[in-house]
């Protein structure tokens, strides 16, 4: 009999992970600053070997060209690294209910090359910070060698590709299309691909279909419209998040596990949606002078008042959005399965002004793995 | 125990209503944004758009105006006064026999790789043949203007055109892509102007040479360039003094460099003032909160006022202060009309947006929502109290127009007193206001009185006598045929007819109000308690008319001599109501068919329908008798079952089908037909009040055929009273829950039959099954309780009826009994059988 428990435990201490899972970032920022990425505050939560997932550029349909372009380039100037780049690229699901299938070969080659031509181009920026660090012996071998070195930093510094789409059934095979195209013709034999998995496409895996991939990163928030008033909290429900991971097989590929830590403030007035207030804090405690804290992560305004651009009135009404560290921890059981063995944690996104915000999630959430 | 049975009852019920043939909603829904629910009619062109300032008017278009599409593709279709400027310098400079628009076509018609190409290959001669400012300057005396002209070109297309593949897919030695490009024409066009500006043969080509210098070092980015960027502008601009506008434009990006806020708005202020062209950049770096820091830097009246100008605009709530200070600095200031109309527009929007619109678009949060059970009533008070703050304002705005007007009248600010008035309920007085308005020939002053007079007319005579409507026919008309002179023409005619609808419902001549609102409902969004809530003609009447009026309507739109005001109600939508789409909701909601006026098997259903809600089957049939048997299967009203079922089906769950599919007319015909037979034959009576039972219970919110009272049905409905009285600006998809309540969500005039079928006395096998209706009457009833007391969806599935323990005691022998379990193993396991 004690032996029959024992099998029936081996599974479960086969898959368990022995350390806790690293954290890396997501940067998603338009413009990518030095003094953001390489902060110290930074290496606090997630060491320098672990990769920055960092979004190069978005990809939409544009009616104009007929074709995929890339749009919302960041920002790469005057800036260096000092750690592992895991380059993002987001490509709008309508991407591929409008392209012909040449057009998606076309793309993912597209894709690919402008993936190396901006990490060259950060690569030539490291070049550039180590040349200035040199001595004079070095220097003068570093400016021989230029090409070689981005090169070997290329291939020694960035060991995945991310693709993030919201794809959808409809836009199912022509995704997949991609993405087998981009791994076999255009990935480096030595990185991994890997892309997003939102909640509804872990769920309903036998619409939506497996991404041919490496590995996946479930993106366990934006659970709701955020115009959705009956939402309790557009960026992360505990309970909504339970909702779809619960009661699931193992996904066919390896996860890892990204956690939001961001917020915003939905505004409505009468009940109707006005708009996004973004970074909006929920005002303190004590601080009842603009704002009625209602329960619920809502505050009512209490007089009229001009923020930025917008034009509170009371008895409008903002929704605080925001994944809470116990919110996240709560739900921690149900997805501490589901990442893989050699499985990290994702922290979307990094913000130096929000270190207090780590402090309080991160190390809890590593911890509950 | 909550048994299977009733947790999958909701999943039944849910199936029930997708199977209902008659289920009206519009699954694809856009939204209505501010401009589909603001009201205003004070024309914002009044303050006369001759200075460009039509993309700054408090409305939908604001920044998105059709005039400035150009900028995101296509070519100007306005000239731009800075612009012409510059072709003005130009011209002077090179001399007369350049003709004004030879400049312009060069300077900003076509892109700049088309002069670059006709250079490099010398084809210029065919490139804008005979174009006197390219001949000009092809003059070997004018070398040094084509050499600027030239390398103006060049920086345009290194700006706009130069990343014409977006992929940028040039390859290097590598076979990889090249390093941006771009980056190392840039500097190579900024030491060119460096070094031309130090060889420039005059002041003409000095200045713009200088420009181009801060031009590209600006693009460049270079920290380093900064200090020599300012110095250039130093060297060689004086904005005070110099006109030319080329130091406007330099001056834009002296201001985007300066790191001292307060000036840098004064600097912006100053390019708005100059450069209509830059007006979208400088209002985006324009920084509110530092006016009077900003202020300082100005020395004459009009910079101050400019600065002014872009507070005020960069203002969304109440700038009056703002506008007096204008009003005191620089009375003559080009802007006052476009603030003081900003100013009235918010007011519009704040006041008469509730008033004829119902102040927001579809109300989402409901009653029971878990966080706020009282959420409505504190709208209701917040809306409360913003309005008297926003009469308060109003008062301080028509106090300053007043004033204005004593010390300098002028038409625009007659109007506007006039309006004001208006708004704050002072119709006499504003009448008279209107009456001292001196408009001249000007057309848009006389628009504006005629809208006034419009908005005024009801207030101060019945809108039911023929002089009265004779009048309004004719300033409607007056408006539709100068419509061109509005910003939003068929959005602000639309908002006239709104406003001339509450006027007529007022008044209770309920048909002629549908009619308006018939013609306003492409353009308004009213406020609606679903999202899906149809905003057209029929809601009305569904919501607003009753049985008289819908035969008044009738009477109105079948006669034949209608007065001008009636065939202008009745008339299909015109050109100019449908001239211009403004919103993705709007250009969603248009009607494809011109035609407002309900069709008559659409009223006649609708006529049938108010009937059925109280009982009238007589009435319903004849209702339903006219209508034309192919409008049935249009709308899908056919019932492939007999709603009336039969003693031997359980009617709530198994309905015999209905061979050919019943209508609407066939299925009252039918029930008519039972209460007939049941009135003139006791024997048969048990029979029939079961079998009218089960139709009236189909006939409810809970059944396969509750489009016979209703268009629309919610899954979240309730019996909850109404949360504000209908009107033209709020519409409710749900028949009145004061009257219909109980009869619709909670079964009454179902239950009521069969326990008259109980009465009679009927076998026990029907016995049994009227039972167990009148049973399942009782737990809709209750689940409507449940509904209402809770956050929707918790434990719905757990509504039962102790009714059922009852029938299941009385009847347990029948084989009607046997026969439900056998089809409900659910109900089995809850009865403990």
């Amino acid at each position: 009999m004690k032996l029959h428990y024992l099998f029936l435990f081996l599974p479960l201490l086969a898959c368990r992970r022995a350390d806790p899972p690293p954290v890396s970032f997501y940067y998603w920022k338009t413009t990518l600053s030095s003094e953001d990425v390489q902060s110290a505050a930074m290496a606090r939560f997630s060491p320098k070997t672990e990769p920055l997932y960092l979004r190069l550029f978005d990809v939409d349909y544009s009616a104009g060209h007929n074709d995929a372009i890339p749009v919302g380039e960041t920002n790469l100037e005057y800036v260096t690294f000092d750690r592992p780049v895991a380059p993002v690229v987001f490509i709008t699901n309508r991407v591929f209910t409008q392209l012909s299938g040449g057009q998606i070969d076309t793309l993912a080659a597209r894709v690919a090359r402008r993936i190396y031509k901006r990490t060259y181009y950060l690569g030539e920026r490291v070049w550039g910070h180590a040349l200035d660090n040199a001595t004079p012996e070095v220097k003068s071998v570093l400016r021989e060698q230029r090409d070689s070195f981005v090169i070997d930093w290329r291939q020694r510094m960035i060991p995945e590709v991310q693709i993030d789409c919201d794809w959808t059934p409809a836009t199912r095979d022509a995704y997949f299309r991609f993405l087998k195209v981009f791994k076999q013709d255009y990935l480096a034999q030595n990185r991994r691909l890997s892309c997003t998995i939102r909640l509804h496409q872990f769920r309903e895996r036998q619409q939506n279909g497996v991404p041919p991939v490496d590995r996946g990163t479930l993106m366990c928030y934006n659970v709701a419209s955020p115009k959705d008033t009956s939402a309790r909290n557009a960026i992360f429900d505990p309970q909504l998040v339970e909702g779809y991971v619960k009661n699931q097989s193992d996904y066919p590929i390896p996860l890892d596990i990204a956690l939001p830590a961001f917020n915003w403030g939905a505004w409505f007035r009468s009940g109707a949606f006005r708009g996004l207030l973004s970074n909006w804090d929920a005002p303190a405690s004590g601080d009842t002078t603009l704002y009625k804290a209602l329960g619920n992560n809502i505050f009512q305004v209490r007089r009229d008042e001009t923020i930025g651009n917008d034009f509170l009135r009371e008895g409008d009404l903002i929704r605080l959005d925001q994944a809470t560290p116990e919110q996240v921890l709560s739900v921690l059981p149900r997805l501490k399965p589901l990442l893989a063995g050699d499985g990290r944690l994702l922290i979307f996104d990094w913000d130096s002004t929000k270190t207090t915000g780590y402090e309080n999630l991160i190390p809890a959430a590593v911890a509950g793995f | 125990m909550k048994t299977l049975f009733l947790r999958l009852l909701p999943v039944f019920s849910m199936a029930f209503f997708a199977g209902s043939p008659c289920n009206r909603v519009n699954s694809c829904y856009y939204g209505p944004d501010f401009g589909d629910t603001n009201m205003a009619f004070f024309n914002p062109e009044l303050g006369n758009d001759s200075i460009g300032l039509r993309p700054f008017y408090f409305t939908q278009s604001f920044l998105f105006d059709n005039s400035y599409g150009w900028m995101w593709g296509g070519t100007p279709d306005i000239v731009f006064s800075d612009y012409r400027q510059n072709c003005t310098e130009w011209q002077a400079y090179l001399g007369k026999n350049v003709a004004f628009k030879d400049v312009y076509e060069a300077m900003y018609d076509g892109n700049p790789d088309g002069f670059l190409t006709a250079m490099k290959t010398q084809t210029l001669t065919e490139y804008k043949p005979g174009n006197t400012f390219i001949k000009a300057l092809q003059r070997p005396e004018n070398a040094a203007a084509m050499a600027y002209f030239n390398f103006a070109k060049q920086v345009e297309f290194q700006q706009f055109e130069s990343n014409e593949d977006p992929w940028a897919e040039d390859y290097n030695r590598y076979n990889w892509p090249a390093y941006n490009s771009d980056t190392l024409r840039l500097p190579r066009l900024a030491d060119e102007a460096a070094r031309q500006l130090g060889a420039a043969p005059d002041d003409f080509l000095r200045q713009r040479w200088a420009y181009q210098r801060i031009n590209t070092l600006f693009y460049l980015g270079r920290d380093e360039d900064l200090d020599s960027i300012r110095h250039i502008f130093r060297d060689n601009f004086e904005p005070r003094k110099d006109r030319s506008v080329v130091s406007a434009w330099a001056l834009l990006k002296i201001a985007e460099l300066n790191p001292n806020t307060a000036e840098a708005n004064f600097q912006l202020s100053q390019v708005f003032d100059r450069c209509e062209s830059k007006r979208f950049r400088v209002v985006q770096l324009y920084q509110r909160g530092l006016e009077k820091q900003s202020i300082a830097y100005a020395q004459t009246r009009r910079e101050r006022a400019a600065v002014l100008t872009l507070s005020a605009m960069r203002d969304p709530g109440r700038a009056l202060p703002s506008l007096l200070r204008v009003a005191e600095i620089a009375p003559e200031s080009p802007y006052f009309p476009l603030l003081l109309s900003r100013e009235i527009n918010k007011l519009e929007n704040w006041l008469l947006t509730p008033r004829f619109a119902g102040g927001s678009g579809w109300y989402s949060f409901m009653p029971d929502y878990d966080w706020d059970e009282n959420f409505d009533r504190k709208v209701d008070r917040w809306r409360a109290k913003a309005a008297v703050r926003d009469r308060e304002y109003l008062r301080e705005v028509r106090a300053f127009v007043q004033a204005q007007a004593r010390k300098q009248p002028s038409p625009l600010l007659t109007l506007a007193l006039a309006h004001l008035q208006y708004m704050e309920g002072e119709y006499e007085q504003s009448w008279r206001t209107l009456q001292a308005l001196r408009a001249g020939n000007n057309e848009l002053y006389m628009l504006q009185q005629k809208i006034q007079e419009l908005l005024l007319l009801p207030h101060r005579a019945d809108v039911r006598k023929p002089a009265v409507q004779q009048a309004l026919y004719e300033r409607l008309l007056y408006v539709r045929n100068h419509h061109r002179l509005l910003a939003e023409p068929a959005r602000q005619i639309a908002r006239i007819h709104q406003a001339l609808c509450f006027a007529f419902w007022e008044r209770g001549d309920v048909p002629r109000a549908g009619l308006l609102f018939g013609r306003s409902s492409n353009y308004v969004y009213v406020e609606s308690n679903h999202m899906w809530t149809n905003q057209g003609i029929i809601t009305f009447y569904d919501n607003l008319a009753s049985r008289s009026d819908l035969e008044a309507l009738d009477r109105l739109l079948h006669k034949p001599d209608k007065t001008p005001f009636e065939k202008y109600l009745t008339q299909r939508l015109q050109a100019e109501e449908l001239d211009g789409v403004y919103s993705e909701w709007q250009e969603f909601n248009t009607a494809t068919d011109s035609t407002i006026t309900p069709g008559t098997d659409e009223l006649y259903e609708l006529m049938g329908m108010h009937a059925m809600r109280e009982g009238d089957l007589a009435f319903a049939r004849d209702a339903f008798a006219k209508v034309d048997t192919g409008y049935w299967s249009a709308i899908g009203a056919i019932w492939t079952v007999d709603i009336t079922g039969s003693r031997n089906f359980i009617a709530a769950d198994s309905l015999s089908a209905a061979g050919q599919g019943m209508n609407k007319y066939q299925i009252v015909d039918k029930m008519f037909r039972l209460e007939q037979e049941a009135a003139q034959n006791p024997a048969k009576r048990a029979e029939n009040y079961y079998l009218l039972g089960n139709a009236w219970y189909h006939c409810s919110y809970w059944g396969r055929a509750g489009s016979m009272l209703t268009y629309y049905r919610s899954i979240s409905d309730t019996d909850e009273p109404l949360r504000r009285r209908r009107s033209p600006a709020y519409l409710n998809s749900r028949p009145d829950p004061a009257r219909y309540g109980a009869m619709f969500y909670r079964c009454a005039r179902a239950a009521r039959y069969f326990q008259k079928s109980l009465a009679c006395k009927p076998d026990p096998e029907l016995a049994a099954r009227t039972f167990y209706m009148l049973a399942e009457c009782d737990r809709r009833s209750r689940w409507v309780d449940m509904r209402r007391k809770s956050e929707y969806g918790d434990g719905e599935g757990g509504v039962a009826s102790p009714l059922f323990k009852t029938w299941a005691k009385r009847y347990k022998n029948t084989q009607a009994f046997k026969q439900c379990l056998k089809e409900c193993p659910g109900l089995e396991e809850y009865l403990g059988e």
